[in-house]
């Protein structure tokens, strides 16, 4: 199955420690867009190396892993996922409507389908 | 810009660069926080939390971008109307986490179950916007918040709770 991947760089913003489980502002859009990642059959090692290169080191911050959430969700939230390459690989997760109550229950709905690997 | 230390409030120890004065008011909110929520949240048996996530989400965001994302600072409106609406949760309820949203606004978010969460978000012109997933089911809009929990938010959070 397809997956997106979503890399976390502050503790407790994206995600729940006690549980692993996803918040909404994971998965919020900045100006239009979520950034994530399609990382194909990649290992989780690999994931997190890809991750840390291309996130973490723009944000001069560890990469503690990554909310993820098969494809299909996008598309069934009526979002469209385009490629935006370079880096290598991203993704944007667009056709986000304005209204942002709108918008937290897409990232809500995302969320409650995704699950947190942890580095 | 000046550099403080200081213990908070609410058991945090701060120490850093404060360049706005919106974030030393901020901190401010945090005194306010403790001594408006310590009665009513008491009746909780679990206001540790909810204090602990907000001084931490309260200590974090008093800087614009302060996540590295882009995000604009907590603001004292959305802090205050945040304090006022937990302080009108039903006795009972299960304590939210407690985040700041892109736009500087307090987030509050249940999780009851894979499939049952509420977020409500405090804006500065106190309003509360709300985003349910129940189910299948999923709903949004915005509320006034005029000193209680409106009724649609109330069913909400209930929905996911019961």
């Amino acid at each position: 199955m397809p997956t997106i991947s979503r890399f976390a760089v502050e503790k407790g913003s994206y995600y729940r420690p006690s549980d692993n489980t996803v918040k909404t502002k994971a998965f919020l859009p900045k100006d239009g867009a979520t950034s994530v990642f399609r990382l194909g059959d990649m290992s989780h090692a690999q994931r997190m190396a890809h991750g840390s290169l291309h996130v973490g080191r723009a944000r001069q911050k560890a990469v503690l892993g990554y909310a993820q959430v098969a494809s299909s969700a996008v598309t069934e939230c009526a979002l469209t996922l385009l490629q935006s390459e370079p880096p290598p690989l991203h993704w944007n997760i667009e056709a986000w409507p304005d209204d942002e109550d709108a918008q937290k229950a897409l990232a809500l709905e995302l969320a409650t389908r995704a699950v947190f690997v942890p580095a | 810009m000046r550099i403080v230390q200081q213990d908070l409030p609410l058991g945090i120890r701060f120490s850093g660069a404060l360049a706005s004065t919106a974030g030393m008011e901020v901190l401010k909110r945090i005194d306010m926080i403790e001594k408006h929520l310590g009665a009513p949240v008491a009746a909780y048996g679990d206001s540790w939390r909810l204090r602990d996530e907000l001084s931490r989400v309260a200590a974090d965001a008093t800087e614009d971008d302060w996540d590295g994302d882009g995000s604009l600072a907590l603001g004292v409106e959305s802090l205050e109307s945040a304090t006022d609406l937990i302080s009108v949760l039903p006795p009972g309820f299960p304590l939210p986490d407690v985040d700041v949203g892109r736009r500087g606004e307090l987030m509050l978010e249940w999780r009851t179950g894979n499939r049952a969460a509420l977020v409500l978000s405090l804006y500065p012109d106190r309003s509360i916007g709300y985003a349910v997933v129940r189910g299948q089911a999923r709903s949004f809009g915005r509320e006034p918040f005029l000193g209680f929990l409106p009724e649609v938010v109330l069913l909400h959070l209930r929905s996911i709770t019961h």
